[in-house]
């Protein structure tokens, strides 16, 4: 059994049974065998009537609709992640060399101190938060979206 | 007063702790404090307890030592957050693992991962946390003149008295409240440094050639210390001199020369600063220049900084004390609002060290001198500003310091501790106070051993070892069903392994120059990618062991909130 499941206290709470006993290292089932999935309640009596229903439990059940859907929230999760980092990794990449490339920024200087220190000692600070902002704003909106797809099938 | 403010961060975070024993009821609580933490809150406890000894000393330290090149170190450790939040943020916390052993055990089924992860848990915060008490050790020193040791004994031993007591809880309201501390002792001096600025002082540090006594200077030295003389400068002497005892006035011709422990020397006006050997950036264009050759890579500075980026950036996730504080946020969503707030209030705190670095090179050169640029935090605002106002700076800044080695030392001894006790021991209450005991006193007695090492040195080692173990195992473990238990073990032993074993060649001393010590120094930039590699191929090689409902863990990993499937706990 895993290490830390004796140490949770909400564990025992069947509202909040996760799906997947994360740190199990209780054999799995073998694949072609229908999984036994561990369900909580509140899963189970989800929408019993009226739309959704199917796909939730095609999720949480591993069917092949539930593995299409979840494949396609990583990859665009994992997209967006990786736009983000493509953004951040040129430009940070890329600042050491502009910052010996271009000379005239050790030459401007703002209130006596120059650009080139303005530039890393202080304005990437804002643009790390705005990427991240970005990030946030973008993931949570995806979430939604699928959200919507699952639910609204 | 530097007396009284120490002692009130000192007391506030043991009160704090006393309040946490009381309502730390359940191992769970001792752990990771439960979980009724709000994001606000969350994200100040997270960054007290990220803003270590290196960033509250360390870094204005490297700066005023090596100049421009060396403002990539808050960077890094600002965009590590960056990082945490695009890759492993909101699914680490949805699949509920507290821990990173408990992340790989559970993500892998395997118990042999959970055990080498545990190692390297001990590992890299055992790395992080001796420079920690390093700084205890030099704070001491420099606010009451006490030897080296003794500020590494008695912070050590009240810091491990205190997790033993306290556990968590304790820890979290404490590094709350000890960010405000920090960013407030780090902030108003720089503040008054700035508002203290004449005309043409700042173009004298863009300009001067070498740093030069502004006025008639007296330097002690604290230990003993090579530096170099460029010029014959005259001065006045007390105490041993290349093992002899000397006093009167001479002058000291072009040459190496050796100052015993508690040297007194007098500069006048005007003459340049003699540079402790190897320690510092001697020219002034040199430091205020990019790529100047000035870090520790020295003659490979693009190399440097690449590699620098590689370790800081990815690092920071693989930081033991780091992640289990994300793990309390109630879901995935608020742990990526509480990231970003994270990443917010560092990066106000470190506009800060970076002025102090660049003034300290102006009003206190004699730390070059003496090769304690690490202490210009400390001793700066008492050398600008004269009685009362001097003494509360430097009591300000002293308490900030004692704040910042106490929170990430706490934290780490939390992580160490709550992994030995976990792996090793029988998980009770009892277990984890005798193995934050244990923890502790086997850092106290390694610290002794650091002082060489500059504190931001073997932080950034911390950081390289995390990213070419955690790092790798982190990511393909949340983003790729293909990761197995084979690939996992291969990759942390060979990343974690070969990063490890670089750094223990550097710390020999046994190179120098060219590019096998640059490329030892600062191993990231090659370990990392190894790392990823072999997991990635042994994985494919040992298909046939993927866990088989990888699915399942990829979907409580990744599916949103707002679905309403059950949370994990």
């Amino acid at each position: 059994m895993s290490s830390m499941d004796d140490d949770l206290p909400s564990r025992s709470s069947a509202q909040n049974e996760p799906l997947v006993a994360w740190g199990d290292t209780a054999p799995s089932p073998p694949s072609s065998e229908k999984r036994v999935v561990v369900m909580s309640p509140k899963l189970r009596g989800k929408k019993v009537e009226g739309s959704g229903k199917a796909n939730l439990t095609d999720l949480a059940e591993q069917t092949e609709l539930g593995e299409m859907l979840l494949n396609s929230l990583m990859r665009t999760q994992l997209g967006l992640a990786i736009k983000i980092l493509a953004i951040f990794g040129s430009i940070l990449g890329g600042l050491p060399l502009f910052l010996i490339a271009v000379v005239a920024l050790r030459q401007i200087h703002l209130f006596g101190v120059p650009l080139t220190w303005i530039i890393l000692g202080a304005l990437i600070y804002p643009l790390l938060f705005g990427l991240a902002k970005l990030y946030v704003h973008l993931a949570e909106k995806n979430e939604a979206d699928f959200t919507d797809v699952v639910e609204k099938f | 007063m530097t007396i009284a403010i120490i002692l009130i961060v000192v007391l506030s975070t043991i009160i704090a702790g006393g309040f946490g024993l009381r309502i730390a009821r359940t191992t769970s609580d001792f752990l990771v404090a439960s979980r009724s933490i709000r994001p606000a809150w969350n994200a100040s406890a997270i960054s007290g307890e990220y803003l270590s000894a290196a960033s509250f000393l360390g870094v204005a330290g490297l700066i005023m030592a090596y100049g421009f090149d060396m403002l990539w170190y808050p960077v890094g450790y600002t965009a590590g957050y960056l990082m945490l939040l695009l890759l492993v943020a909101a699914p680490l916390r949805r699949c509920g693992a507290y821990t990173i052993p408990d992340f790989a055990e559970g993500r892998l089924d395997s118990a042999a991962i959970r055990r080498i992860a545990t190692a390297f848990v001990v590992l890299i915060g055992l790395f992080y946390l001796l420079p920690q008490l390093k700084g205890a050790g030099i704070t001491l020193q420099a606010a009451f003149g006490t030897p080296y040791w003794v500020g590494v004994v008695a912070v050590g031993a009240m810091l491990t008295a205190n997790i033993a007591l306290g556990g968590m809880k304790s820890v979290t309201l404490a590094q709350a409240f000890l960010y405000w501390v920090k960013l407030t002792a780090i902030a108003v001096p720089a503040i008054f440094l700035v508002l203290h600025l004449r005309a043409g002082d700042l173009h004298r540090l863009d300009t001067k050639g070498r740093p030069e006594f502004e006025r008639t200077t007296v330097v002690t030295f604290p230990q003993s210390t090579s530096f170099t003389v460029d010029r014959p400068t005259p001065v006045k002497i007390h105490g041993t001199l290349n093992n002899r005892d000397l006093n009167g006035t001479m002058t000291l011709e072009r040459g190496q020369y050796r100052a015993g422990g508690g040297l007194q020397l007098t500069f006048t006006k005007g003459e340049l600063v003699p540079i402790a050997t190897g320690t510092a950036t001697s020219s002034t264009l040199a430091w205020n220049s990019p790529l100047s050759s000035a870090g520790e890579g020295r003659g490979h500075p693009l190399f440097f900084i690449y590699s620098l980026m590689l370790a800081t950036f990815l690092g920071t996730m693989g930081l033991p004390h780091i992640l289990v504080r994300f793990y309390t946020n109630p879901n995935g969503r608020d742990a990526r609002r509480t990231t970003l707030v994270v990443l917010a209030l560092i990066g106000i705190f470190y506009l800060f060290p970076s002025i102090i670095g660049a003034l300290g090179r102006l009003w206190v050169p004699q730390l070059y001198l003496t090769g304690q640029t690490d202490a210009v935090v400390l001793d700066l605002p008492g050398a600008v500003f004269h009685g009362l106002l001097g003494q509360a700076a430097t009591a300000l800044v002293a308490g900030g310091a004692f704040a910042a080695f106490m929170s990430t030392s706490s934290g780490l001894l939390v992580s160490i501790s709550g992994a030995l006790s976990h792996d090793l021991l029988r998980r009770t209450v009892v277990d984890f106070r005798k193995a934050a005991v244990l923890a502790g006193i086997v850092a106290i007695l390694l610290a002794l051993r650091v002082y060489a090492f500059d504190i931001n040195v073997l932080v950034g080692w911390a950081f390289a070892i995390a990213a070419s173990s955690f790092c790798p195992l982190l990511v393909l473990g949340i983003w790729w069903r293909g990761l197995t238990p084979h690939g996992a073990i291969a990759g942390l032993i060979v990343g974690g392994g070969l990063s490890s074993a670089a750094i223990a060649v550097t710390m020999t001393g046994a190179l120098h120059g060219g590019w096998p010590a640059a490329l030892l120094a600062q191993p990231a930039a090659w370990s990392v990618p190894i790392s990823f590699v072999t997991m990635i191929g042994v994985s494919l090689a040992t298909a046939s062991k993927v866990p088989a409902n990888v699915s399942l863990k990829m979907l409580t990993m990744h599916a949103p909130e707002t679905l309403g499937l059950p949370i994990a706990p």
